[in-house]
């Protein structure tokens, strides 16, 4: 959108000069006008209707304030709504019941030890410190906890689940329909396409009501989606950006790590960067955007248990690595082979070593995400048919890896066969899949202090007025996001975010007349 | 003989009647005065747009139906909108409704009109569409071709 | 009956007038068997129907519907209710002994298929009649017809505003469920595995 269509979109000529106008422009310092005048009037406004857009929304209407969220999707909830959510949590019922003793700090340390140091340490520790909060936030508006689980980094057992994240969204969602209905809008099909600032503080956005997002060529949505009606929503006390990660976005993904291209995604198909580059363009400060985290449709724990071929029948890792070590690994196989996945194959042996056999079902039924389905096969000659394999060329690299797995020694990498119990490529009904990691969670994003204010990186100053919460902030995991730690992060800033956006003074703006 | 069989012809004709009325036994409807509510767009430039937007739904199609049964009375075609749930479920009843009807969909607990994730929050038209083919929005994130068929 | 013009008293004598006779009165007889009120109120129930294991996915259906008994009131209508046009006695008859033939010689030379029927659906206008469900639904065809589904009211207009003309519509052009508790798509076939071929 060029500056004149902006103007003839509606906006009071008056007060364009306070408006920075392109997504794409510099950042404009904006200058003093106080005629501004919106369609509507909100005291807050909330971008994205995930976790962490939900608890500050909820947060900041049960302060009293008149509350507006927005997401541009066609559903409310986000890529919360669609994950796990397994919830890190010291403190909880659970842990006192079991006797088990945790701190916010050990929970932190265990945050850090992955990081690779990238990050704030001190966001880190505001995370873990606000997790017992967080929970009673949760059960007290209806979340019910089923289990309680021991997760890989975690020092201690701490992570509480609800059954996955339909049953987190859907009561805060029904609580905010319920109970904060005079005060709580949400809006779907909304998307934010800038913010209104006035005498340097940030007072309202400009949206594109009735938004449909581009699920026939999602890449191009931030581009060239012209769909949605503009109107310019104003908010007395701040607005709060909790608008996710870009794990859809191959764009800035292949721009940050040309591998990533190659990564699959089945996070929200929302989740893209328009948003954080709007952000960008008024001057945040943008941290840790080339750090990602891979993740498989099945635990990485039990690829071991299986044999990794590349399109050419050829072996090209150590199945007993490390996450990432792997991941990287296929990513760049990938990449040689114009982005075919390699076949990943157990014997039965080796399907029955699963130490998480819900999983390994969820992909034999197909419900385990895009491209993690699971196939069974009688024959590695039908494997060979089904991956369009030659017969022989498959045949010769289940015979080496059994004849290696036979001598006890991996040649080639090293695997460790001591570890197998059993599994080799041997007792037929045989499992294949082909695998390629996927970008499930983007630890980049705009920069925040530990009172979730967004900051600026010309000034290093605090926006007036902006905030950020969740998976769109940076600098609060580092290099590896910890197993089970994306739901305190979006619950601890999502609560402060709320708070503190509730005790901003508000500031009066005129709503349009009609 | 003849008389008999005059008779017997009489006979055969009133049958032959009596079947073929059987088998033609049209609804005997009559026309009505009743008219549908004038539209702001005359007739003819509807026509035009349901050329440029024709329907690719049969049962749509056999009804007759035109933009404005569907998408409501508009002066602007721009201004016409994709349909929301609320829209179509006018006439299909509800979520509950369709979820019945759709119970065979269930066998593997896929039932999208009564999804894991989404329930009843997604829109008719994210997967059934009027005037493109028809998607599967599960298809987003799943390999759905093992578990769902075409979307109708 | 058309016998009648005849003046019985000079065809007393002869063989050809005992053979008329008889004729006569077995179609007569037959005629008032098959339509007398009784018989042909019997074999428009489920319970008649239904008596042929093919109509079993039918009878089933109907049952667990509003129309079939499913209500609190205990209302149940019959087949024919709206199998059989209730807008005129004479096509009633006629519509009855026709496809009731036509249901018998399908039945005695097997030629039918949960997959034949399940296809048949989409004539469904051509065996469901309209005049069944106004004879009971008045209130739809005199107009006064009251909803708070305001798209309700409109579709039903639209019903009304095509009626008798060349783009009729029925009843069941949308009502599809109607009947049978919108059992009958899944429970006639494999939907799974009729996608499939598809």
């Amino acid at each position: 959108m060029d500056r004149r269509t902006f103007l003839k979109a509606g906006a009071v000529t008056a007060t364009a000069t306070a408006l920075s106008v392109s997504s794409l422009a510099p950042f404009v310092e904006a200058e003093e006008n106080t005629d501004v005048e919106f369609d509507e009037v909100f005291d807050i406004i909330v971008v994205g209707s995930g976790l962490a857009g939900t608890t500050s929304a909820i947060t900041a209407a049960e302060q009293g304030n008149k509350v507006l969220v927005v997401d541009k999707m066609n559903i409310l909830g986000g890529t919360s709504l669609i994950s796990g959510l397994n919830f890190s949590c010291v403190g909880s019922d659970e842990q006192k019941a079991r006797g088990i003793k945790d701190s916010p700090e050990l929970m932190a340390q265990d945050m850090r030890k992955v990081s690779e140091d990238y990050g704030d340490p001190e966001l880190a520790l505001t995370v873990a410190t606000m997790t017992t909060r967080f929970y009673h936030f949760l059960k007290d508006r209806g979340v019910v906890f089923k289990e309680f689980k021991q997760l890989g980094g975690h020092s201690v057992a701490r992570a509480v689940w609800a059954g996955g994240g339909a049953f987190v969204i859907r009561p805060l969602h029904d609580y905010a329909k319920k109970s904060l209905a005079d005060r709580l809008t949400m809006r779907k099909r909304c998307r934010v396409d800038n913010i209104v600032f006035d005498n340097g503080r940030a007072v309202g956005i400009q949206v594109r009501e009735n938004y449909y997002f581009n699920f026939d060529a999602p890449e191009k949505d931030d581009e060239q989606n012209q769909t949605g009606k503009i109107k310019y929503v104003g908010a007395r006390k701040g607005i709060v950006f909790a608008s996710g990660g870009y794990c859809r976005d191959k764009k800035l993904l292949g721009a940050e790590a040309d591998i990533l291209e190659e990564t699959n995604s089945d996070a929200n198909p929302g989740a893209r960067s328009g948003t954080l580059q709007m952000l960008l363009s008024h001057g945040a400060q943008a941290v840790n955007l080339s750090l990602f985290r891979l993740a498989y449709p099945i635990p990485t724990e039990d690829l071991m248990w299986g044999m990794l071929v590349n399109p050419e029948g050829k072996r090209f890792v150590n199945e007993f690595g490390n996450r990432n070590t792997i991941g990287m690994t296929i990513l760049k196989e990938k990449q040689k082979f114009d982005g075919k996945a390699p076949l990943l194959i157990y014997d039965q042996t080796g399907a029955d070593n699963f130490h998480d056999k819900q999983r390994f079902q969820l992909s034999m039924d197909a419900k385990n995400g895009y491209q993690g389905t699971m196939y069974k096969f009688q024959s590695i000659k039908e494997v060979a048919k089904h991956f369009g394999y030659d017969p022989l060329v498959l045949q010769k690299a289940v015979a080496d890896y059994n004849a290696a797995l036979d001598s006890g020694v991996d040649k080639e990498f090293s695997k460790d066969f001591s570890q197998m119990n059993g599994a080799a490529l041997k007792k037929a009904p045989f499992y294949a899949m082909p695998l390629t990691p996927k970008c499930t969670y983007t630890p980049g994003g705009v920069r925040i202090n530990k009172a979730a204010q967004m900051l600026n990186s010309t000034t290093g100053e605090i926006f007036t007025g902006l905030f950020a919460a969740g998976e769109a902030t940076g600098g609060v995991h580092g290099a590896m996001r910890l197993t089970a730690c994306s739901v305190p992060d979006c619950g601890a800033f999502g609560l402060i975010s709320g708070d503190n956006v509730s005790a901003m003074i508000p500031v009066e703006l005129q709503v349009k007349k009609k | 003989m003849k008389k008999l069989l005059i008779v017997l012809g009489v006979l055969v004709i009133a049958s032959i009647a009596f079947v073929y009325e059987g088998m033609n036994a049209k609804e005997q409807s009559k026309e009505t005065a009743v008219n549908m509510p004038a539209t702001t767009l005359p007739a003819s430039k509807l026509t035009e747009l349901q050329k440029d937007y024709p329907s690719k739904n049969d049962q749509h199609k056999k009804l007759g139906f035109d933009c404005v049964t569907c998408h409501g009375d508009f002066k602007d075609p721009k201004e016409v909108l994709p349909l929301q749930k609320e829209q179509c479920l006018t006439c299909h009843g509800d979520y509950k409704k369709v979820a019945k009807r759709t119970s065979f969909l269930d066998k593997k607990e896929v039932n999208p009109h009564d999804g894991f994730h989404h329930k009843d929050q997604l829109d008719c038209a994210d997967c059934h569409r009027e005037h493109k083919p028809s998607v599967n929005y599960c298809a987003n994130c799943h390999d759905t071709k093992v578990w769902m068929k075409s979307t109708p | 009956m058309k016998t009648k013009k005849f003046s019985i008293r000079s065809y007393v004598k002869g063989k050809a007038a005992f053979i008329t006779i008889i004729l006569a009165t077995a179609f007569v007889t037959i005629m008032i068997a098959l339509f007398s009120t009784k018989v042909i109120h019997a074999t428009g129930k489920s319970e008649f129907c239904g008596s042929c294991h093919e109509m079993n996915t039918f009878k089933k259906t109907y049952e667990r519907d509003i129309h079939g008994g499913a209500n609190s009131v205990g209302f149940k209508a019959d087949c024919v209710q709206c199998h059989l046009p209730q807008d005129s006695q004479i096509d009633f008859l006629s519509t009855k002994v026709v496809s009731g033939t036509k249901e018998v010689i399908t039945h005695f030379s097997g030629q039918f298929s949960d997959e034949k029927y399940y296809q048949n659906r989409k004539n469904r206008e051509d065996f469901v009649y309209s005049s069944g469900c106004i004879s009971c639904h008045q209130d739809i065809d005199n107009g006064k017809f009251k909803t708070d589904n305001q798209k309700a009211k409109k579709m039903h207009t639209y019903y009304l505003s095509k009626k008798g003309s060349k783009q009729a519509i029925e009843c069941v052009s949308c009502h599809t469920n109607v009947g049978h508790n919108g059992e009958l798509r899944h429970k006639l076939i494999d939907m799974d595995k009729y996608l499939d071929e598809k």
